[in-house]
C-alpha cells in the first residue's frame, strides 16, 4: 500500500510540488482508509490529492457531518468525517487505503457533483452552505444510517456531500494550490482526468464554485469554469462510466493514462467480480460464432443482495440463452441497475446475446465497453455486494439516492403549507379528495416533464395581447406570434389540462372551460361561443364602481379540452372550432390527445402546436417520492421507477397507483409495484402495425418467450381484418429464428424453406377466410384463421427484422386496381357486345392482345399515318378512347404498358382526330341521358371534390371507401362520357382525363398538354374531367 | 318425473328460505352477495375495497375481468356499504340496457353530478356504469373531464369485460382492477354453502364437474348446479355433464395426447367413446381445438402442426361432412405427423 502512495505522490508530488497550500485551516480528517480502489480515474485523480494533502487529517471514515456548513464549522464536525469540503486540506499522506478512498470519493464526487448540479443546481449548494445548521438534522438521520457499512459510508456520502465534496473540495483544492505554483501542470492534472473519465474533474470545479476557497487566481477560476460546462455535460456519463474495479477497465485506463496506471497496480478493487475477462472473452467468441445457437437453457437465475446493482447501467443486445429480454431488463432493475436502450458511453456493461444488433455492436467497440453475457450478468448480481459494495458508481448511486431523499422531503416540507391552504379556501376535507387532485401542481415548478412547453405556453399568453394589437403578424422569437389559437397534444395523464389551467391562473386569465361533456355542435359554438369572443370578465365588469378595475381580472381565456372528443352529435363542431381560432379576440387554448387525427385537421396552420411528450422517469421519481413522503408510504425509487415504465410515465396513473395501495399497504417493494403496474397496464387495442411488429419481429416465437398460443391469437383480434394482411405483406422481411443455426447457403435454403411453409400457411388462412366470408358466414372459424393466416406463418418467420418499416398491406391497393382493371374489361366487353360473343375472359385473353397491337403498337410504328386505321377499327367495335386507354393498361408481358412509347405527336394526332369526328355508340343509359350536360357536370363536381378529399386524408385505410368512390367516378365518367358524345365531338377529352387513374395520370397529364393547344372545347370538358380524374389517383 | 318434483321442492325451499313470496329468483340473484364480506376470490382487492368502503374516499374504478366472477357485485356492494340508506340518492346505477349514448351523458350523468346530496363527509355520489366497455368511445370521452371536474362530489365505478374497450384517457383517471377466475377452492366452497341451503343432495364429484366445466366463472356454476338440480334432482358427475353437454375436456386431451404419442388406437377407441356419448362432429372438433390451443405437453411448432389438421377438419365438417370417419381420418393424420418424425 504504502508504495502505491508513494507512487502517486511521487509522480504528482515531481508535477505539482506546491500541492499543499491548505489555504484551509481545518485539518482535513484522515480519509477513510476502506476501499482501495484501483480505478484508474480514481488513480488519476489521485494524484492530484497525494500532492495536496498537506494537512493530514484523522482519518475518521465517517462521514456524518455534512460538508456544508461553513468550512471551519464543517471541519470541526467533519474533524470525524475524513473530508473536509472547504478546506482544501487533504488528509496528507494517509494510509494507501485512504489514497484509494479518496480516490473513490473523488469519482464519487465527480458523479455527485454532477448530480447535484442536474438536479439540484447551486441552490443545494447554497442551502447546504447557508443552512448547513438546518439542513443537519435530516442529515444526522441520514447520517445515523450512514454509519453501518461501506454502503452506509457511500450513502453518508450521497447524503451530506461529505466525503463526495470533501473530495471535490480536494481536487479542486489541488487543482487551486496546485495552479498558483504551477498552474500548468494542475491544467493538465484536471485536463487529464477529464479525458479519461471525467469524474474528477466535474467534481472540481464544482468544488471550487463552492467553497470558493482559497482563490487563486481568478483566472485560474475562470479556467476551472470552462471545463466545468463540458464536465457536467459529461458527469451523467461519467457516472455510470466510473464502474472501474474490473481488470479489465484498469488495462484500458492504463493504456490512457499510462503514467497512473503504472503507479495504480498495487491498488486492488477490493471486490473485483473475475468476470471481466470472461466477458470479454465471451464476446469475441460471440463475434467469431457469428451466429450462437439459440438454446433454451435453464439457469438458476441468481439472487443477489439488494440494490446492488446500484449505479451500473446495462444495455441488453440480442438475445439471451435462458431468460428473454424483459425478464433480464426486470432483473436488473430489481437491483437498482438502470437499463438503456443504445449503449453509450455510459454504459457500464452491455450484456450481448445471440443476434446482438450490429450497430450496437459497433458502439460498443468503439466506445470500447465492457460485454458480458447473461452468465457475467448473472455473476455480478450473485458477487456484488448489496448497493453495489464500495464500487464508486454505487457509491454515486447511492450519493444521489440520498440527495434525493433529503430533496424530497423538503418539497414535501413545502408542499404542505399548499395543501394545507387549499382545503381551508374550499373548506373541503383533503381526506376527501383524490389524490390526484390533492397533489395536482400549483406552481410552475411543481410541474413534472414537459417544462419548456409550459413555458412556451406562458410566453404565448403573455404576449397575447401585444399580438392582438400587432394582429398577430409578427412570428416573435418562437413563432407563436402569429396564432390566436394553441393547440397541446399529448397522451392522457402528462398534465395538458393542468398546464393548460395553471398558465391561465398564472397570467391572470379567467377561463372559460369546455370539454367533451358539453354539446360542442357547429351550431351551438357558433351561438354560444359567439358572445364570448368579444367580452370581458364579469368579475372586472362588476367592480367598476368603487374599486379600480384590476386588469387581469378583464381577461378571460377559453380553454376547449379534448377537442378530439368531439365527435357524434357535435357535427362540424372542428371546423367551426378552427374558424373561431382564426379569428377570436380572446385567447384560445384547444387539449387534444391525438395531433394526427384526421377530423384534427382543419386546426392546421390555425393553431400554435405544442407537444406535450411523456415525462422521463426521473422527471417524475422525485414528485412521486414527495408524495409517497407526504403520505407515509414507502417505495423505493425502483419500485416508482417501474410504475412509471408500467403507466407509460402517466403521472395522472401512478398517483392513483399510489392512492390505491395506500389505502391497504405502506411499503411497497419493487415485485409488487411490478405486479401493479402489470395489473394496471392499459388495455389499447393495438393497431395493426404493432401486431405485425409483435408478431414478426419480436421476441415472441423466441424459444424462452413466456407468450402462450392464446396470446398470440389474442394478437389477430386486436384488428382480425388487419393483422393477417399485415403479416402477409411483412413476413418476408424478418432474418427468421429457425434459420440462425445455419450459415452460408444452408441458410438461406432454410430460409427458402421457412417462407415456403409461411407461405402454404397464409393460402391455408385464405382458404379459411373464404369459408369465414363466403356464402355461410362460418364465423366458428375465427381462430383457425387466426392461427393459419397470422400466427402460424410468423412462427416460421419471426426474427430479427432488418431495421425497415413495417409496410402497410398492399393487398388493398392491389386489390382495387384488380377491381379498376376488371372493369375496364367489363365496359370494353360490353361495347363491342353488337360485334362478338365473347365474354369477358375471352375478351381479355384473346381481343385485347390483339386490340393492343393493332391501336397501340400501330400508333407508336406508324405514327400519324395509323390514326385513321385505328379510329374505324374502334369505331368498328364501338370501342371508344377511354377504352383505348384502358387497353394500353391491361396490357401485360410483352405489351407491357411501359414498353410503349407513343410519340407524343402521333398520340395528341390520334386525340385531335378522334375528338374531331362522332362516333357511334352501341347503347346509352337512360338515366344518363336525361341530366343536362352541363349540369350533370357541375353538380357532381361538388360531390367529388369532397369525396376526393376525404380520400387523400385517410390514406390507405380508406382504399375500401376508393373503391367505391372510384366507382362513382366511373358512373360520373360514363354519364359524362355518354352525355358530352351524344352532343359533341370537344368532349372527347373529358373521358380521357377521367381515366388518368392512378399511374396513369402521368402520362395522361402530358396527353392532355398536348391536346390544350387543340382546341378550345376543351376548356369545358377538361374540368369536370379533371374533377374525376382526381379521385383515382 | 322426479327431476320435476325434485326442482319444485328446491324452488319452494328456496322461496321460503330467502325470496319474497310469490316468485322465486334464479340462485344466481338470490345468492348474490350483498356485502363485500361475502364476496368469494380475489381476495386482495376486496380487502382493499373493504378498506375503502370503511374510510370512504373511493377513487374512480374500473373492475374488469371474465364474466361471472363478481365484478358488478363488488361495486354493488361497496356503493351499498358506503352509502347505506342513501343509496337510492346517491347512486346512479347504468348498464347496457340502459341507453348511455353521448347524450346520456352530457344530460343525466353530468346532471346527477352536478345534485347535491347530503352524505356524510368523505362519501360521494357514485356512477356505476356496468359493461362500460360497450359505451362508445364518444360517450366515454364525454366523461373525461367531468370525471374530474365533479370528482370532489361523485366518484365513477366501470365494470367491464375488455378493459381495452375502455379508452385510455378514462383508464388514466381510474384505478384499474383485475379480476382473476375464481379458483376451485372457492367456487367450491360457495356451492357447498348455497348446497346446503337449498339442501341440495350431490356427490363430490358431482361438485368436481361442476367446477370444472365452470371454468372459475361462478355465475355459471351457480346456473348449472340449479340446472342439475332442477332436472336431475341429484347433483354427480354425469348429471352434471349431461346438462352442461360438451365433451369432455378431460377425454380430448387425453385422445390428443394419445395421437402426440402415437398411439392410433387408443385415441380411436376415445373418440369412439365420445361419439357414442352423441356429441356432434362440430362439438368435437371444436373442443379439440380448444383443448390443443391450451395443452400444456406440447411444444408450440406441434401445437401449430396439429391445429393445422384439425382446422382443415373443421372446414371439412363444416361443409357438411361431419362423420365419424371424418373425425377418424383427423386423428389419424394427427398421429403421422409425430409418427414421420424419428
Amino acid at each position: 500500500m504504502p508504495q502505491d502512495i508513494r507512487s502517486f505522490f511521487a509522480p504528482k508530488g515531481g508535477a505539482a510540488p506546491a500541492p499543499k497550500k491548505p489555504a484551509p485551516p481545518p485539518a482535513k480528517p484522515a480519509k477513510r482508509g476502506r476501499k482501495v480502489v484501483e480505478s484508474d480515474e480514481e488513480e488519476e485523480e489521485v494524484k492530484p490529492a497525494p500532492v495536496k494533502k498537506p494537512a493530514p487529517k484523522p482519518t475518521p471514515k465517517a462521514k456524518k457531518e455534512e460538508p456544508i456548513e461553513d468550512a471551519s464549522a464543517y471541519f470541526a464536525a467533519a474533524g470525524k468525517n475524513k473530508i473536509t469540503r472547504t478546506g482544501p486540506v487533504r488528509a496528507a499522506p494517509p494510509v494507501k487505503k485512504n489514497i484509494t478512498m479518496k480516490k473513490l470519493n473523488l469519482e464519487d464526487d465527480a458523479k455527485y457533483l454532477d448530480d447535484d448540479d442536474e438536479d439540484y443546481g447551486d441552490d443545494i449548494f447554497k442551502s447546504e452552505y447557508g443552512k448547513a445548521v438546518e439542513d443537519e438534522p435530516a442529515r444526522k438521520k441520514k447520517k445515523k444510517d450512514d454509519d453501518m457499512d461501506l454502503d452506509d459510508y457511500k450513502d453518508g456520502d450521497e447524503d451530506d456531500d461529505d466525503e463526495d465534496e470533501d473530495m471535490d473540495d480536494f481536487v479542486d483544492d489541488n487543482d487551486e494550490d496546485v495552479k498558483p505554483k504551477g498552474r500548468g501542470r494542475p491544467a493538465k492534472a484536471s485536463v487529464v482526468k477529464v479525458t479519461p473519465k471525467k469524474p474528477a474533474a466535474a467534481a472540481a470545479p464544482k468544488g471550487r464554485k463552492r467553497k470558493s476557497i482559497t482563490p487563486e487566481d481568478d483566472d485560474e477560476e475562470e479556467e476551472d469554469e470552462q471545463p466545468k460546462p463540458k464536465r457536467k455535460a459529461t458527469a451523467a456519463a461519467k457516472r455510470k462510466t466510473p464502474v472501474k474495479r474490473k481488470e479489465v477497465e484498469e488495462i484500458e485506463e492504463s493504456e490512457s493514462i499510462k503514467d497512473i496506471l503504472s503507479s495504480v497496480p498495487t491498488v486492488r478493487p477490493p471486490t473485483p467480480p473475475p468476470r471481466d475477462e470472461t466477458k470479454k472473452f465471451n464476446y469475441h467468441a460471440y463475434k467469431a460464432k457469428a451466429a450462437a445457437p439459440p438454446p433454451t437453457g435453464t439457469k438458476d437465475i441468481p439472487v443477489g443482495a439488494e440494490n446492488c446493482l446500484a449505479g451500473l447501467t446495462f444495455v441488453f443486445t440480442g438475445n439471451q440463452q435462458s431468460i428473454t429480454r424483459d425478464d433480464a431488463i426486470e432483473l436488473v432493475k430489481r437491483y437498482g441497475g438502470k437499463v438503456t436502450g443504445n449503449p453509450s458511453r455510459k454504459t457500464s456493461y452491455v450484456v450481448v446475446g445471440s443476434e446482438a444488433g450490429p450497430k450496437k455492436l459497433e458502439t460498443i467497440r468503439e466506445l470500447k465497453l465492457k460485454s458480458i453475457d447473461e452468465d457475467g450478468l448473472f455473476a455480478l448480481i450473485s458477487k456484488l455486494p448489496a448497493h453495489g459494495g464500495d464500487s464508486t458508481a454505487a457509491q454515486a448511486a447511492a450519493k444521489k439516492a440520498k440527495e434525493e431523499e433529503k430533496k424530497i422531503q423538503e418539497i414535501a416540507r413545502e408542499m404542505k403549507p399548499n395543501t394545507t391552504v387549499a382545503p381551508g379556501k374550499e373548506a373541503k376535507d383533503p381526506k376527501s379528495q383524490l389524490w390526484t387532485v390533492k397533489y395536482s401542481p400549483s406552481s410552475m415548478k411543481e410541474i413534472c416533464g414537459n417544462k419548456k412547453q409550459v413555458e412556451s405556453l406562458q410566453k404565448w399568453l403573455q404576449n397575447w395581447p401585444k399580438n392582438l394589437k400587432k394582429n398577430f403578424k409578427l412570428p416573435g422569437v418562437d413563432g407563436s406570434g402569429l396564432y390566436r389559437a394553441v393547440m397541446i397534444h399529448g397522451p392522457p395523464g402528462v398534465g395538458k389540462t393542468t398546464a393548460a389551467h395553471m398558465v391561465a391562473k398564472m397570467e391572470g386569465y379567467d377561463v372559460l372551460e369546455s370539454n367533451a361533456s358539453d354539446t360542442r355542435s357547429k351550431k351551438l359554438l357558433d351561438t354560444s361561443l359567439k358572445g364570448v369572443l368579444d367580452n370581458t370578465s364579469l368579475m372586472g365588469y362588476f367592480n367598476t364602481g368603487d374599486k379600480k378595475v384590476d386588469p387581469s381580472k378583464q381577461k378571460i381565456v377559453l380553454i376547449m379540452d379534448e377537442v378530439d372528443g368531439m365527435s357524434g352529435g357535435d357535427r362540424g363542431g372542428v371546423g367551426q372550432m378552427a374558424a373561431i381560432c382564426r379569428k377570436t379576440q380572446i385567447p384560445v387554448i384547444c387539449i387534444c390527445n391525438d395531433r394526427r387525427l384526421q377530423k384534427m385537421k382543419p386546426f392546421d396552420h390555425v393553431t400554435y402546436d405544442l407537444a406535450f411528450r411523456r415525462p422521463s422517469a426521473a422527471e417524475i421519481r422525485t414528485r412521486m417520492m414527495t408524495i409517497c413522503y407526504r403520505e407515509g408510504l414507502k417505495l423505493s425509487p425502483q419500485a416508482i421507477d417501474s410504475l412509471t415504465e408500467g403507466s407509460h410515465s402517466d403521472i395522472r396513473q401512478i398517483i392513483n397507483m399510489l392512492s390505491t395501495f395506500g389505502v391497504s399497504g405502506k411499503e411497497m417493494s419493487f415485485d409488487e409495484s411490478r405486479n401493479m403496474a402489470t395489473a394496471w397496464q392499459k388495455h389499447v387495442v393495438l393497431k395493426p402495425w404493432d401486431i405485425a411488429q409483435q408478431l414478426l419481429q419480436g421476441h415472441m416465437f423466441a424459444p424462452n418467450s413466456k407468450k402462450t398460443l392464446n396470446d398470440k391469437i389474442e394478437l389477430y383480434f386486436n384488428d382480425h381484418e388487419f393483422s393477417y394482411l399485415m403479416i402477409q405483406d411483412n413476413y418476408l422481411k424478418p432474418h427468421p429464428q429457425r434459420a440462425s443455426n445455419y450459415s452460408g447457403a444452408e441458410k438461406r435454403l432454410k430460409e427458402l424453406e421457412l417462407a415456403d411453409k409461411a407461405a402454404e400457411s397464409i393460402s391455408d388462412g385464405d382458404l379459411v377466410d373464404a369459408m369465414i366470408h363466403g356464402p355461410q358466414q362460418h364465423w366458428s372459424m375465427m381462430p383457425v384463421h387466426a392461427v393459419f393466416s397470422t400466427v402460424a406463418p410468423s412462427s416460421f418467420m419471426s426474427g430479427s427484422y432488418g431495421g425497415g418499416h413495417m409496410q402497410f398491406s398492399a393487398w388493398f391497393g392491389q386489390n382495387s386496381k384488380q377491381q379498376k382493371l376488371n372493369r375496364y374489361v367489363k365496359e370494353i366487353q360490353s361495347h363491342m357486345r353488337l360485334r362478338c360473343s365473347a365474354d369477358r375472359h375471352e375478351v381479355r385473353q384473346f381481343y385485347v392482345p390483339i386490340f393492343w397491337q393493332m391501336l397501340c403498337r400501330r400508333l407508336e410504328r406508324e405514327g400519324k399515318e395509323a390514326v385513321d386505321d385505328m379510329i374505324e377499327l374502334m369505331d368498328d367495335y364501338f370501342l371508344t378512347k377511354e377504352d383505348y386507354d384502358a387497353i394500353i393498361e391491361l396490357g401485360v408481358g410483352p405489351l407491357n404498358e411501359k414498353s410503349l412509347n407513343v410519340p407524343t405527336a402521333a398520340k395528341s394526332a390520334f386525340t385531335r382526330a378522334y375528338n374531331a369526328a362522332s362516333h357511334p355508340m352501341p347503347f346509352m343509359k337512360a338515366s344518363n341521358v336525361i341530366v343536362p350536360k352541363g349540369k350533370a357536370a357541375k353538380k357532381d363536381q361538388p360531390d367529388l371534390e369532397e369525396a376526393i378529399e376525404e380520400d387523400e386524408d385517410e390514406m390507405e385505410m380508406v382504399d375500401e371507401a376508393e373503391d367505391a368512390v372510384e366507382e362513382d367516378d366511373d358512373v360520373d365518367l360514363s354519364k359524362d362520357k355518354y352525355v358530352k358524345q351524344a352532343k359533341a365531338k370537344g368532349k372527347g377529352k373529358a373521358p380521357a382525363k377521367g381515366k388518368a387513374k392512378g399511374k396513369k395520370a402521368a402520362d395522361e397529364d402530358e396527353d392532355d398538354e398536348d391536346d390544350e393547344p387543340v382546341g378550345k372545347g376543351k376548356g369545358k370538358g377538361k374540368a369536370p374531367a379533371k374533377g374525376k380524374g382526381r379521385p383515382k389517383k | 318425473m322426479n327431476g320435476e318434483s325434485s326442482k319444485s321442492a328446491a324452488q319452494k325451499a328456496g322461496a321460503a328460505a330467502d325470496g319474497p313470496p310469490g316468485y322465486d329468483l334464479p340462485w344466481v340473484e338470490k345468492y348474490r352477495p350483498r356485502f363485500l364480506d361475502e364476496i368469494v376470490g380475489n381476495t386482495e382487492t376486496v380487502e382493499r375495497l373493504k378498506i375503502i368502503a370503511k374510510d370512504g374516499n373511493m377513487p374512480h374504478v374500473i373492475i374488469s375481468g371474465m364474466p361471472g366472477i363478481g365484478k358488478t357485485t363488488s361495486i354493488l356492494c361497496l356503493a351499498r356499504e358506503l352509502l347505506g340508506n342513501t343509496y337510492k340518492e346517491a347512486v346512479l346505477e347504468l348498464n347496457a340496457s340502459d341507453e348511455r349514448g353521448i347524450d346520456v351523458v352530457r344530460n343525466r350523468i353530468k346532471g346527477f353530478a352536478q345534485k347535491k346530496v347530503t352524505l356524510p363527509p368523505g362519501r360521494q355520489k357514485i356512477v356505476i356504469l356496468d359493461e362500460a366497455d360497450s359505451m362508445t368511445s364518444g360517450a366515454q370521452q364525454a366523461l373525461r373531464r367531468t370525471m374530474e371536474i365533479y370528482s370532489s362530489t361523485t366518484r365513477f365505478a366501470f365494470a367491464c369485460n375488455q378493459s381495452n374497450k375502455i379508452i385510455e384517457p378514462l383508464q388514466s383517471r381510474c384505478a384499474i382492477l383485475r379480476y382473476a377466475r375464481l379458483t376451485d377452492q372457492q367456487l367450491l366452497k360457495r356451492l357447498m354453502e348455497i348446497c346446503a341451503a337449498e339442501d341440495v343432495q350431490y356427490s363430490d364429484e358431482g361438485l368436481a364437474a361442476l367446477i370444472f366445466s365452470a371454468e372459475g366463472d361462478m355465475r355459471q356454476a351457480v346456473n348449472n348446479l340449479q340446472s342439475t338440480v332442477a332436472g336431475f334432482g341429484f347433483v354427480n358427475g354425469d348429471n352434471v355433464f349431461k346438462v352442461v353437454d360438451s365433451p369432455h375436456p378431460v377425454a380430448v386431451q387425453a385422445m390428443i395426447k394419445a395421437c402426440y404419442e402415437g398411439k392410433i388406437d387408443q385415441a380411436l377407441e376415445t373418440l369412439r367413446e365420445l361419439w357414442d356419448k352423441g356429441y356432434s362432429a362440430v362439438d368435437l372438433i371444436s373442443t379439440m381445438f380448444r383443448v390443443t390451443k391450451t395443452i400444456d405437453t406440447l411444444s408450440e411448432h406441434s401445437k401449430l402442426e396439429f391445429i393445422k389438421e384439425i382446422g382443415f377438419t373443421h372446414m371439412r365438417i363444416l361443409e357438411g361432412v361431419g362423420t365419424h370417419l371424418q373425425l377418424q381420418g383427423c386423428i389419424a393424420r394427427l398421429c403421422r405427423i409425430n409418427m414421420k418424425k424419428p
